[in-house]
């Protein structure tokens, strides 16, 4: 029965606009432009969150950075650089200490990088990220190679000079030959290159090593003030499997100070940094932008909204006689109620459908503008045909419950 | 939850257009909104000053409403 019901409110409705072209088409554009602009805003926010959120995953969740400057403030309110400015930078001295000393911890790794020119004959690579690491680096991020091997501890602890290239550099280099075994410059300094490492694609936080050179951090002494501001020296810790990442900390907050010689009193001189930090931000940032994107599309919804009930009041007018008819040869309250309440839905639920396919057009072109991985995902669609359809509900119930209170005899008499 | 949260303000305006015109479902859909509405935000942890001041400020309309439930139209 209610099939029926439902069936027939539908037929009615698609009548009803079907012969209304013109205006149908105007008053479903501002559920399209709102629709549009609200899917469109969380999109575009989900797929940024995740590019993000999958960089920071391939940093791992379980590494502490131990780094003169925190990420995110030490102390509540404000962000106090001037102490941190005085902080001394993490040697590569404090690594093995570290080692020997952390029992929670799994590998311990040392890093400091430059920007420099690398060349092989004629070919060159400007400003490539050129990174002296400890031994132990490819413990913290796992990466693949695509040809050649890793560095021995030998070649690591002696300062050997070879070199593991990103697949973009070694694109760069050796666009039709082998890199393995050539020897290539370093900021005028000599490398045999031993592997070239497989490519791993854009990264939103820029820490892919497609754009890196790896180099044993004793050879790098020779090419970078390793002490600099500008390298940003960093030691890595990775916690071991079954301990969380607090229980290390507290555990290398007494050997960093043990370590630094730091008095009871005296605060600590480092920061140990976690991508969890990023993360927690990253929530707070990106439900600001999703409570903007429901702002900037609500105000366009509402309009439309507003569009869709006067619509349905105009034709509530328009139709008063054969409401009345309807009504006359025994068609009830609630039938009359869905004829025009499916009405408005089935508008507002164009308008919608109208904005989605909208989005995804702008979604699939966009994605090769801006080179960033944007796909319209189906949480996002049923958000949208929801909304929409709440919007038709809410715009049509008052004209289609007025309708429905006519009085058949009254109804019938109007012009 | 978005989609739940819509519905409910959906629901909630046609109670309110139904109270508009003094009819015994209004009462009836309004009553099962302002239960929806608070084991929804009982469920989602949204409960501060608001939330409470929305449901003393529901409760006293409701015993109004039910004060004049009986005059009220039984039909749609």
């Amino acid at each position: 029965m209610l099939f029926i019901l439902l069936k027939e409110s539908f037929v009615f409705a698609w009548q009803s606009l079907v012969s209304n072209k013109l205006r149908s088409f105007l008053s479903l554009l501002g559920i399209t432009i709102g629709i549009f602009a609200i899917i469109l805003v969380f999109t575009i926010v989900d797929s940024l969150e995740n590019n993000i959120r999958d960089s920071l995953q391939s940093l791992g969740s379980n590494v502490v950075y131990i780094q003169k400057w925190p990420w995110v403030s030490e102390d509540p309110g404000e962000y106090p650089w001037w102490k941190y400015m005085n902080r001394p930078k993490p040697q590569y001295y404090e690594m093995p200490e570290i080692q020997k000393r952390c029992k929670s911890a799994e590998a311990v790794a040392f890093r400091a990088e430059k920007r420099k020119t690398v060349q092989y004959k004629s070919n060159s690579v400007q400003n490539a990220l050129v990174a002296g690491v400890s031994y132990d680096t490819y413990k913290i991020k796992s990466f693949e190679l695509n040809e050649g091997r890793y560095f021995s501890r030998k070649e690591t602890d002696a300062g050997y000079r070879v070199a593991l290239l990103g697949a973009e550099i070694a694109q760069g280099l050796f666009p039709n030959e082998n890199a393995i075994g050539k020897e290539i410059k370093i900021a005028g300094h000599k490398a045999q290159v031993i592997g070239v490492i497989k490519k791993e694609g854009e990264s939103m936080i820029g820490m892919s090593y497609d754009t890196q050179v790896l180099i044993p951090f004793a050879f790098a002494r020779y090419l970078m003030d390793t002490r600099a501001e500008g390298t940003s020296p960093t030691i890595f810790v990775k916690a071991k499997a079954n301990v969380s990442n607090d229980e290390m900390k507290d555990e290398l907050i007494g050997i960093m100070r043990s370590i630094r010689r730091l008095k009871p009193k005296a605060e600590h001189n480092f920061a140990l940094n976690e991508t969890t930090l990023i993360s927690e931000r990253l929530d707070d940032l990106f439900g600001v932008i999703g409570a903007a994107g429901w702002v900037i599309g609500g105000f366009s919804i509402l309009v439309g909204g507003f569009g869709i009930a006067n619509i349905m009041f105009v034709s509530v007018r328009e139709r008063t006689n054969l409401i009345g008819i309807q009504k006359s040869l025994g068609a009830k309250n609630l039938f009359i109620l869905f004829q025009f309440l499916s009405e408005s839905v089935l508008l507002s639920l164009i308008g919608g459908f109208f904005g989605l396919l909208l989005t995804y057009f702008i979604t699939f072109f966009g994605k090769n503008l801006i080179n960033m991985d944007i796909n319209l995902s189906s949480t996002n669609i049923i958000l949208g045909f929801t909304v929409s359809g709440l919007i038709g509900v809410i715009s049509g119930f008052v004209p289609a419950y007025s309708a429905s209170q006519l009085d058949p005899v009254e109804a019938i008499r109007s012009n | 939850m978005p989609a739940v949260y819509g519905i409910l303000v959906a629901a909630h305006f046609i109670a309110c257009v139904g109270l508009w015109y003094f009819k015994r479902w209004g009462v009836q859909l309004y009553l099962l909104v302002f239960f929806a509405k608070t084991i929804f935000y009982l469920s989602i942890r949204q409960t501060g000053a608001m939330f409470y001041a929305n449901v003393v400020l529901s409760v006293v309309f409701i015993i109004i409403l039910l004060r004049f439930y009986k005059r009220m139209d039984r039909n749609l």
